[in-house]
């Protein structure tokens, strides 16, 4: 029990030292700050600062890059409108993850509804998910099908704070949950993961 | 379990395609921003012109020019009693009153050492006047 829960451990830390290096925040306010008064080409340099940490959450939370596509076009569309809001006190990133999660949770929901109405769509359904496309020997997708598998709750909380490399507490502000929340569906979401994907660890 | 997340975090679009979806969000502000700009200036032409719509039409209140009339010496509540003849009948002079008017519409708003300000309302409650009366026998 105790070497289980030292490796957890290990495995948590690991995970926190390996963040991507996160795009200057003061750049960022700069630009929305300048987007914000209809400066269109600093919005165009925010969307290039951030669209590949947009486009991987949105992958790893909707499973697949052609939705992704949809849902950085959405992110950045709701982005720009709630730009009069965003409060310049606070950290950006955790606001446009908020944006993104809350995107990709519409898209899902869509896209289940589409699936739903459509015969077809609900025949198909599960040909299009990662879990069978990891057939394809490809470990990536493996990892996918597995993050596929989680809760959709433990699926944002180990996106966002493992992969993305947000604080607990920026996790819960993008998530708009407590960070004794957000720890604890990490934490599941990982001895889950750890499951799936067994005997990697 | 390393290696496997490592290659989560590779994941990256290709540069064409986050043009395109760029291009498109860019697009796609530009047609909002248009219509929204005028529609802006639509909308604060009309406010603008209601707003002075409503200045114009909005029900004045009326005065009158300060009206000098004598108080008796010893300046007792009863002696504000005036029978004041609406003077937008035409100006006529005031005159004391025989008794205190049940005029609740009569107030003082302003007591100095010369004079004293009278607020009077008329039975239209769109009428204010303000009367000046100055203290005699001082």
């Amino acid at each position: 029990m105790s070497a289980t829960c030292s490796g957890g451990d290990l495995f948590i830390l690991w995970m926190e030292e390996q963040v991507d290096p996160t795009p200057g925040e003061a750049e960022s306010l700069r630009l929305i700050e300048q987007a914000h008064q209809g400066d269109l080409e600093a919005f165009d340099r925010l969307m290039r600062l951030h669209e590949r940490r947009v486009f991987r959450t949105a992958t790893l939370l909707l499973g697949r890059p052609e939705d992704a596509d949809d849902a950085v076009q959405e992110t950045f569309l709701r982005l720009y409108r709630a730009m009069g809001s965003f409060d310049a006190s606070r950290a950006f990133e955790p606001w446009l993850y908020r944006i993104a999660v809350n995107v990709c949770r519409d898209l899902s929901r869509r896209r289940r509804w589409k699936q739903w109405l459509s015969l077809d769509g609900w025949l198909t359904a599960g040909g299009s998910e990662p879990a069978t496309r990891s057939h394809g020997a490809s470990r990536e997708a493996e990892i996918q099908a597995a993050l596929a598998r989680l809760s959709v709750r433990e699926r944002d909380a180990v996106v966002l704070r493992d992969i993305e490399g947000l604080s607990a507490a920026e996790a819960a502000r993008a998530l708009g949950v407590s960070e004794g929340t957000v720890r604890s569906h990490a934490s599941r979401g990982r001895a889950h993961l750890r499951k799936l994907l067994g005997g990697s660890e | 379990m390393k290696g496997d997340l490592e290659i989560l975090r590779g994941i990256a679009p290709e540069p064409e395609r986050m043009t395109a979806v760029r291009r498109r969000v860019l697009d796609q502000i530009a047609e909002h921003n248009g219509p929204r700009g005028l529609l802006l200036l639509a909308w604060t032409f009309s406010a603008v012109a209601a707003a002075v719509a409503m200045m114009l039409l909005w029900p004045q209140e009326k005065r009158l020019a300060p009206s000098w009339i004598h108080l008796p010496a010893a300046v007792e509540p009863p002696a504000f009693a005036y029978e004041l003849t609406p003077p937008w009948r035409g100006l006529q002079e005031p005159q004391p009153a025989t008794a205190r008017p049940e005029h609740p519409a009569i107030e003082v708003v302003g007591l100095t050492d010369n004079d004293v300000q009278l607020r009077l309302a008329s039975s239209d409650p769109d009428v204010i006047l303000y009367y000046f009366v100055e203290k005699s026998g001082d």
